[in-house]
Parts: structure tokens; sequence; C-alpha cells
């Protein structure tokens, strides 16, 4: 154990490995936050959706020789979560299938350009790279971690002043609007927001991975508490834990990164079972 | 009241994190068994080049001398990929040893010297890898790189050396495609065609089974 | 004093016309039922009323009485709501985000107001605790504290009491009967028509092709000359 530690605090010397543990506890954070609501909203899926669409930006802006990618990624991913997370009251297919249809279809379209357009030489290493993220986390320039820094403190700011508004169309969307308050934008800046930490949390788990960190969290914090302040908080602590120690352990034991974060999670979904079946029990 | 549990929440958050980077760095100075890649300082690097232009393999070594007597490398395009006045004698000193590391930290670690070669120049490396031979036409010359890959295999990096002395040789005494090798190499630099090439100069490479 | 007047209205769902030529006015301080068979049209009136959907033909005028942000209203739950992961004094205070602007936090007033309903309706000992682990009449209360919380003008109801067991029923009835006496306005959708002929003093019964508007006594009135049979053609 003491050979860990002083491996680990080695480790921690090296700058990049600073870069991992500061974007991956924002990211873990920002998503674990809006993971309750979009949980409870019935749009734990859209994480998933949402990286594929930006999975397939990704590619085409790589074809077409566009070397900040984010540029492009960012917008695109911004308006497919408006267009997602509109109510699908009076759409001819309904929110599930939808996301369903442009994740996939982008997936496809994104993998197949790449495979046909592309001159990379490892096509097969960025698309995995993209979609499990595995060393992307390590391989950050300090361009990459203040964009990161900043746009994750945006996200948090947000959803810290808007908190009470975001609960409310959470919670009852309907009741909302005919009370007066603008749900529409409530629900459209809860879009947007959650594009953008989708787009961050890709590089920290890649795309197949990021419901993990959108929904893990929430549920295991919504199974032990009982009301709405602490399910976040917890949601928020539970998520940056698991980040760190399975960032942590996956730079220790060469394990790939993204995986190893939803070990953690699931670890502690697992812990958090326990407790409620326990408390059942008496 | 709630607004301050958030902040103080999320200031914890930031000091957990400031405390770790701050043990990172004590940890690193005092330990003296841990082979030490103190880049962060690049003044001190630069400093100590300005400072020990004679400097004599010495016992104590300041981490950052430069190995050889070093002209300024911003001179017109050297069209020899090696500079002729170096001493190649590899010195006793602080190494860079990458065979000590993870997988995923060596490759975290060789993308990092890959995109900010200059923070790393004249610094002794230790790696392994896999072998990688390739011909480039237009100069009608062979490149020898060492390729390690991350901790899935699913992506690699390159990283090009120079072995002293064998450097028309190819394919006599080097290794096959694809074998494992081992060596030290400093991180220096050449210009070709134009451009800037950073690489390592082996004096011994060893081939493990 | 008019509060919501609605003139020829025609409401549809899903591409179907169910209401044709609605007129009617609601003043200050009626307690009005809507009635009227499944399908009807009842739910989509009153979403109408709300802002929420908007009428195939016709216009809603609300007077200068009432704005936007001062309806309160309790819906029919869903789903998601009953597992809802929240105290009920978190979602009584939401009642205010009408309110609040962009003021991110509820005022101390607020807080305190928000005290008083859970008092009145008898929700005070139950604050802390989470709203799915209450009972289904227990959670009515809720929703209505917060329904109480957006307005003290007007009150719109959506079947309150259904799925409720008669006690329970019995007792929200009451606490609505008294805050109409103290000066609320409401409008309620209910299937319960011997309720609706104790507690309103308007009656709206909503057919396919026809529709009454009227007080209680009109309502009985001719209900009594149609040979007490449901005149109003389904």
């Amino acid at each position: 154990m003491g050979n860990s530690i002083e491996t680990l605090l080695y480790y921690l010397s090296f700058p990049f490995v600073r870069y991992a543990l500061i974007v991956g506890v924002l990211i873990a954070l920002s998503s674990s936050l809006l993971g309750v609501n979009l949980v409870l909203k019935r749009y734990s899926y859209i994480g998933d959706g949402l990286s594929h669409v930006a999975f397939g930006t990704v590619s085409v802006a790589t074809i077409l020789g566009i070397s900040s990618e984010m540029i492009v990624v960012m917008p695109v991913t911004i308006v497919t979560a408006v267009l997602l997370l509109r109510t699908s009251k009076n759409r001819k297919i309904h929110g599930d299938a939808a996301i369903g249809m442009i994740s996939v279809g982008s997936l496809a379209i994104g993998y197949l350009l790449l495979n046909v357009f592309s001159n990379s030489a490892n096509i097969t290493g960025d698309v995995c790279s993209t979609l499990f993220g595995s060393t992307s986390i390590l391989t950050l320039t300090i361009t990459d971690v203040w964009i990161c820094v900043v746009m994750s403190f945006v996200v948090l700011v947000i959803y810290f002043l808007f908190y009470h508004k975001i609960f409310a169309i959470t919670f009852d969307e309907d009741f909302a609007k005919a009370t007066g308050v603008k749900a529409d934008a409530y629900n459209t800046l809860l879009s947007i927001v959650t594009a953008i930490i989708i787009v961050l949390a890709m590089n920290l788990v890649g795309s197949l991975l990021i419901s993990a960190l959108v929904i893990f969290p929430a549920i295991s914090a919504m199974g032990i508490f009982k009301n709405f302040k602490m399910v976040v908080l917890a949601s928020g602590i539970i998520s940056v834990i698991c980040g760190v120690v399975g960032l942590l352990v996956s730079i220790l034991y060469s394990t790939p990164v993204g995986s190893t974060i939803v070990v953690a999670n699931i670890v502690v979904f697992a812990i958090t079972r326990l407790i409620t079946f326990r408390k059942e029990r008496n | 009241m709630k607004a301050n549990k958030t902040q103080i929440f999320l200031l914890s958050i930031f000091c957990v994190l400031i405390l770790l980077m701050g043990c990172g760095e004590k940890e690193r100075e005092k330990s003296g068994i841990i082979t030490s890649n103190a880049y962060s300082d690049i003044t001190d690097i630069t400093e100590s080049m300005e400072q020990e232009e004679e400097s004599e393999s010495s016992e104590t070594f300041e981490f950052g001398d430069p190995i050889f007597t070093e002209e300024e490398e911003e001179a017109s395009p050297l069209l020899e990929p090696i500079d002729p006045e170096a001493e190649t004698t590899l010195v006793d000193g602080e190494v860079l040893d990458l065979t000590l590391l993870g997988s995923s930290m060596v490759y975290g670690e060789v993308f990092s010297m890959v995109n900010y070669p200059e923070q790393y120049l004249n610094k002794q490396v230790k790696v392994a890898g896999a072998y990688f031979p390739s011909y480039y036409e237009e100069t009608d010359k062979y490149y020898h790189y060492v390729v390690i890959s991350d901790a899935t295999a699913c992506c690699q990096s390159g990283l090009e050396f120079i072995w002293l002395g064998h450097e028309e040789e190819y394919p006599d005494n080097y290794p096959k495609d694809g074998d494992t090798i081992i060596f030290t190499g400093i991180y220096k630099k050449y210009e070709e065609l134009g451009i800037t090439y950073y690489y390592l100069e082996v004096e011994s490479l060893e081939i493990l089974d | 004093m008019k509060l919501i007047t609605c003139e020829n209205i025609s409401l549809g769902y899903e591409g179907k016309l169910i209401l044709n030529n609605l007129n009617f006015t609601i003043q200050k301080g009626i307690y009005l039922s809507i009635i009227g068979e499944n399908g009807s049209g009842k739910t989509t009136l009153l979403k109408t009323l709300l802002g929420l959907k908007n009428p195939v033909e016709g216009t809603i005028f609300t007077g200068d009485l009432i704005q936007k942000n001062q309806f309160g209203y309790l819906p029919q739950q869903t789903i998601i709501q009953k597992d809802f992961p929240a105290s009920v004094e978190e979602i009584v205070l939401s009642g205010f985000i009408n309110q609040s602007g962009l003021r991110p936090f509820y005022t101390k007033g607020e807080k305190k107001r928000a005290r008083e309903i859970m008092e009145k309706l008898k929700l005070s000992t139950m604050k802390s605790k989470c709203y799915r682990e209450l009972s289904g009449g227990q959670q009515q209360r809720v929703l209505l504290a917060r329904a109480l919380c957006a307005s003290t003008q007007v009150l719109f109801l959506d079947e309150p009491v259904a799925s409720l067991d008669p006690i329970v029923t019995k007792e929200l009835y009451e606490i609505v009967k008294q805050l109409h006496q103290e000066g609320m306005t409401i409008i309620m959708i209910s299937h319960d028509v011997s309720a609706v002929l104790e507690y309103s003093s308007h009656i709206l019964q909503l057919g396919q092709n026809d529709y009454f508007f009227g007080t209680k006594e009109e309502y009985l009135q001719k209900k009594m000359e149609m040979g007490g049979t449901d005149w109003v053609t389904v």
C-alpha cells in the first residue's frame, strides 16, 4: 500500500496527471449535478445521444481538416440538445426514438466518413479513443484544460443560480408554465448546459460511457436521500470521488480510464442499494 | 444558507486539488530514489544551460544541464542531422526513466514529449518499446522509431531515435521490425527540409527477447 | 368583475375537433365545476385556460385583474412525480417560482408564507418528509399547498380527488370550500356530480355538440325541465 502511495505521489508530479485530475473532477461534478435532473426527466440516455452526435461532428471536422474541432462540435451538439429536449409531446417521433435515431445515425455516419476519407494512420485508435476515452484524459493540452475549467465553471454557476427554477421544471413543467414561469427558456438553458458538459466529458470517459457519469451518481444518491438538495449534493460528491479514485487507479494499474471510473460508480451504486436494503429490513 | 453550503463544497473541492498539487511537488524534491522528471521549471533549465557552458561530467548534477557544449541552436538549418560538435558520452545523471512507469503514464509522458519538446531538450530518457523503421523517399534515408502503446494498445505514439555510429548501417545490426528494444538517449533536435524534428540520440541499444 | 372570458372557443385534440363555439365568462369569486363525459375535453379546456395549449379558434381574454403568474394549478399527478426525491417543503416552496423572477433564492417572506400554508393544510409535521413516502391524499395536499403559494386569487384543479378514498375526498373538498369562502376563485374539473352539486356555485357541462354554462340553480332548473335526464348530448 505504501508503495502505491509513493508511486501515486510521484505520478502527481507530472503535469498531465494533474490536468487529468482537475478536468476529471470538474466534469464528474458537472455531469452528476445535471444527471439528477436529466434522470428525473427521464432523459437519462441523452448523454449517449449527444455524445454520438459529437463524435459524428468530430469525424466531419477531422475530414475537413479543421484543427480545433471544439469550434464545430460545441455548437452542433448544443443545437441538437435543444431540439431533442424540447417537449416531445407533440412530436410524431417520441423522445426516446428520436435520441436513438440521431445517436446511432451519427455514430454510423461518423465512422463511415472516417474510414473512407481520413488520412490518419490509426483510425481504429482514434475511434477507440473517442468512444472509450482510453487516454485522451492523459493527453490534454493546457488549452484543453483551460477550456474545460472555464466551461465547467460556467455550468456550475448557472446550475447554482437557476437551481430552484430547474427543480421546478423537473418536478412539474406544466405547473411551472401555467403559473407563468418561462419553462421553455429554462428547458433550453438545461439543454445547452447539458450539451456543453457532454462534449467536455467525452475527453474523460469517451462517448460510450458518458451516460454512466450522468446516471449512476444520481441514482445512487436518490436511493438514499430524502430531499432534493441532499440528492444533488450527494450525487456530486459520489461522482467526484468515483472519478478521482477511478482515474488514479487506472493510471496506477494501466487500466482504461473510462471503464475504471464507471466500475467505481457501479461499486458505489451497489453499496447504496445494500444500505437501502438493510434499512428496509429493519 | 443554502448558498453557503454549496460554496463551501466547491471551495473544498478546489482546496483538495491544490493540496494534491502541492503534495506532488514536495514528494518529488525530497525523494532520492525516484528518478525525477522535474521540467515544470523551464526557466531553471534555460538558466543552467546558459551558466554551465563548459560543464564537465561531475558527481553532482544540476538537472537540465547540457551534456555537451552547445552552440545556439537557432543557427542556419543544419544539413547534417547530428550536431558534429556534440560530445556524445552519456553522463551519469538523472534520467527520465519511462520503463518504471505504467503504460498509461508512459503514453501520457511521450505525448507530452512530442507536444512540448522544448521542455525535454537535453534530458536523458530511458525508454522501451517496439522498434519501427521507416523509409522516406525524398531524403533516401531510413528513420528509426521506438513505438509506445497505451494500456489498451489502442493508441500509439512514436519517438524517433538515431543510433550513433550506426546511422548508415541499416539493416545490419539493427533490430527487426517489431522487436522490443530498450535504451537511454538524449533528447535533441535537428532540422531537415525546413522542419524541426526531435529525436533521441542513442549510444547503445538492447534488444529484449 | 370578469376574470376570464372565452369567446367562440374551439378546441381540438390530436387533430380532432372536440369543442365548438364555447362562450362563457368566469367572474371573480365563483366556484365553477367543469363536468362531462370522458373525452369531452375538460382537461383540454382547463389547459387552454391556463395557457398551456392554444385554442384551435377563438380568443381567451384575461382581465387586468389576473396576470399570468397569479394562477394556482393543481394538475393530475404524473408517474414521475409520485416517485420524486424531494421533501414536502421543497415542493411547496416551488410554488413561488413564478414570483421570484431571476432571484436564485426564496425570500424570508416566501418561506414564512409557505409555512403558514402548510400549517393550514396540516402539513407542518411532514415538511421534511420525502414526497414519495406520502399517501395519495397527503400528496394532493402538498400539491394544493404549492398551488396556494403560486396564487392567492385563482385556483385551477384537475380532478383533485380521483383515486382518493371517501374520507380523504371529503377533507379535500372541505379545504377547497374554505378557500372559496376566503375569496378564492375556484375552477375545478370533477367527476363527482353529487359533490359538484353540493359545493359549486356555477357549472360548466361539456358535451359533444352542446354545452351548458350557468349557475347551479339554473343547471338544476334546466335538468328538471328536461325531465331529469342529461340533456347535454354526449
